[in-house]
């Protein structure tokens, strides 16, 4: 059998670097996409440009090449591993992709209370009896890792990560996983947060050991939390309205979150009057967590009676309350008393 | 009214304009989700209890059972080794880049400095930096069979290397290339019984 052939490689760093540890937040990262020839280790540094797609001039025959793409941070010089895969010519085809009801595409991400979707496509097993076991399947990897207390991914080391729990598949097609909430170690489970990972790794065999095939991961963030202080639940406003704090935590990613009062008891879905300097946008790829000072809000509780306040995020998710009280307002003054006359 | 006055209400109009689109964007923005159900936040409890039914069932492990080396990690145990470890770097002048080890096949000794990390330096592609040290580097372009040692380079290209006042990087298709040392002819041999050996049968 002839396995001299040449494997088309997509090369797309930019693609690619949005699944880096580090922050690509100037140019101060430069790629380098490296072919390594299985078992010699022959390394070859491919000549390619910031983006496109070639077809690899060096053939992979007969042992098979594993392929790297590297980003390399000239200050402090560190080098980080975005990418791999290992390609032979009876080795099947892996791709796993990650989705969640937030369309953000640069990583896919989601929170510690949603949903997510695990897709892998497998081609090019054999369903011959004789094959080699590296040509009849490939095994499934789940790797969680939790990024700490306040972490956000930079710089972890991903060797790190718990092996979760591990499969196998022994046909070709796409198979859907579904996973109703991340499994990343955390006490407070609306707290954690870290990444999901799914890898595709082919069997040793004589040519090379276990390789990964394809591997992606999603981050899972926190929810937010919010605390109110200026005004407790139950008081009563008499004069102008207090000055009011608002602690927000964990700010999901994309994000608006705001303060709304309206008369009456709290009520879910109730429309309010959106408290003035209470709403912040987030569009960033980490939370956040902010501090909100808001005064003169008088304007909007101009009746007297009980009135509710309330803080609410709205997320790619839908709108989640984080937090809200009650206040009575009573500001009419009455006067008990007796007007006589001398007659 | 003055050119000044004019700048100064054109400033002025664009400040207000985007200060407007801002706050549309703001008010704009909690209506915008496809999904506009409050709910409140959810609760520790509720997440506990959502993670002790989901680990009951991992979709993944039903996908088949695990196989291969189970008691290994191989995203751990088999992980490429470290990229600056495994290359050799050229520096000069605040600049440098990484060739794969074995990819030098000359180095002047006036030029072995060269070979140190200059701290601060900005990396660049080899490309790139060969652009700008092309009086110090050259380039041999190298076959796959002599980049894997297994075909010598002619005697007349080997003197050229031994005798140039330059480094020389093996190169293949532009890219840097480790070339591997000459094969013995017994190695060459066992590696011609290990392909008839372990050739991969025919796959239907």
């Amino acid at each position: 059998m002839n396995h001299s052939f040449l494997r088309s490689l997509l090369f797309s760093p930019l693609a690619f670097l949005a699944l880096a540890t580090p922050a690509p937040a100037d140019d101060d990262y430069t790629f380098f996409i490296r072919q390594v020839q299985m078992p010699d280790e022959l390394i070859w540094d491919v000549a390619v440009d910031q983006e496109g797609s070639q077809l690899s001039p060096l053939a992979i025959n007969p042992n098979g090449a594993r392929f790297e793409l590297w980003t390399v941070k000239s200050s402090p010089l560190t080098s980080y591993l975005l990418d791999t895969t290992y390609v032979n010519s009876y080795v099947p085809v892996a791709d796993v992709t990650i989705t969640s009801e937030d369309p953000y595409e640069v990583i896919p991400r989601t929170r510690a209370d949603q949903p997510f979707t695990v897709t892998i496509d497998v081609q090019g097993l054999s369903a011959d009896p004789d094959a080699p076991d590296a040509a009849k399947g490939v095994k499934l990897l789940r790797h969680v890792q939790s990024y700490g207390a306040d972490g956000n991914g930079i710089n972890i080391n991903r060797n790190l990560a718990t092996l979760l729990s591990q499969g196998s598949l022994e046909s070709n097609g796409t198979f859907t996983l579904q996973y109703p909430v991340t499994s990343i170690p955390g006490a407070d489970r609306t707290k954690v947060r870290g990444e999901e990972r799914i890898s595709v790794f082919s069997y040793e065999d004589y040519q090379a050991p276990e390789s990964q095939l394809a591997s992606r991961f999603i981050q899972i963030w926190p929810l937010a939390e919010s605390t109110v202080t200026g005004i407790e639940d139950g008081d009563t406003i008499k004069g102008n309205a207090p000055r009011l704090t608002i602690d927000l935590n964990d700010l999901y990613p994309d994000s608006y979150t705001y303060a709304q009062v309206y008369k009456g008891s709290p009520q879910l879905g109730s429309d309010g009057a959106l408290v003035p300097g209470s709403a912040l946008l987030v569009d960033s790829s980490v939370p956040r967590d902010e501090q909100l000072v808001v005064e003169n809000w008088d304007s909007i509780i101009e009746d007297d009676g009980e009135w509710t306040l309330e803080v609410l995020t709205d997320t790619p998710f839908g709108t989640d309350r984080l937090e809200y009280l009650t206040f009575t307002v009573k500001r009419t003054i009455r006067l008990n008393g007796s007007v006589t006359s001398i007659d | 009214m003055n050119p000044k006055s004019h700048s100064t209400i054109r400033l002025a109009t664009a400040l207000l304009l985007a200060a407007a689109s801002f706050e549309a964007a703001l008010e704009a923005a909690p209506g915008d989700r496809k999904n506009s159900t409050v709910r409140d936040v959810a609760r520790h409890d509720d997440l506990s209890n959502k993670l002790r039914m989901a680990q009951q069932k991992d979709p993944l492990v039903e996908l088949g059972p695990a196989a291969g080396k189970v008691e290994e990690d191989p995203s751990v145990k088999n992980a490429p080794s470290d990229f600056i470890e495994n290359s050799t770097v050229i520096s000069y002048r605040g600049f440098l880049t990484f060739v794969p080890k074995q990819a030098l096949l000359h180095v002047p000794e006036k030029h072995e400095p060269r070979l140190e990390i200059e701290k601060g330096a900005k990396v660049q592609t080899f490309q790139q930096f060969l652009a700008r040290n092309r009086g110090w580097i050259r380039t041999i372009e190298v076959s796959r069979e002599q980049a894997l040692g297994h075909k010598p380079f002619p005697e007349a290209t080997v003197e050229a290397i031994k005798n140039s006042s330059s480094i020389v990087v093996a190169t293949y298709q532009k890219g840097p290339i480790s070339v591997l040392p000459p094969k013995e002819p017994e190695e060459e041999e066992n590696d011609a019984l290990l392909g008839e050996s372990t050739s991969t049968p025919e796959i239907r």
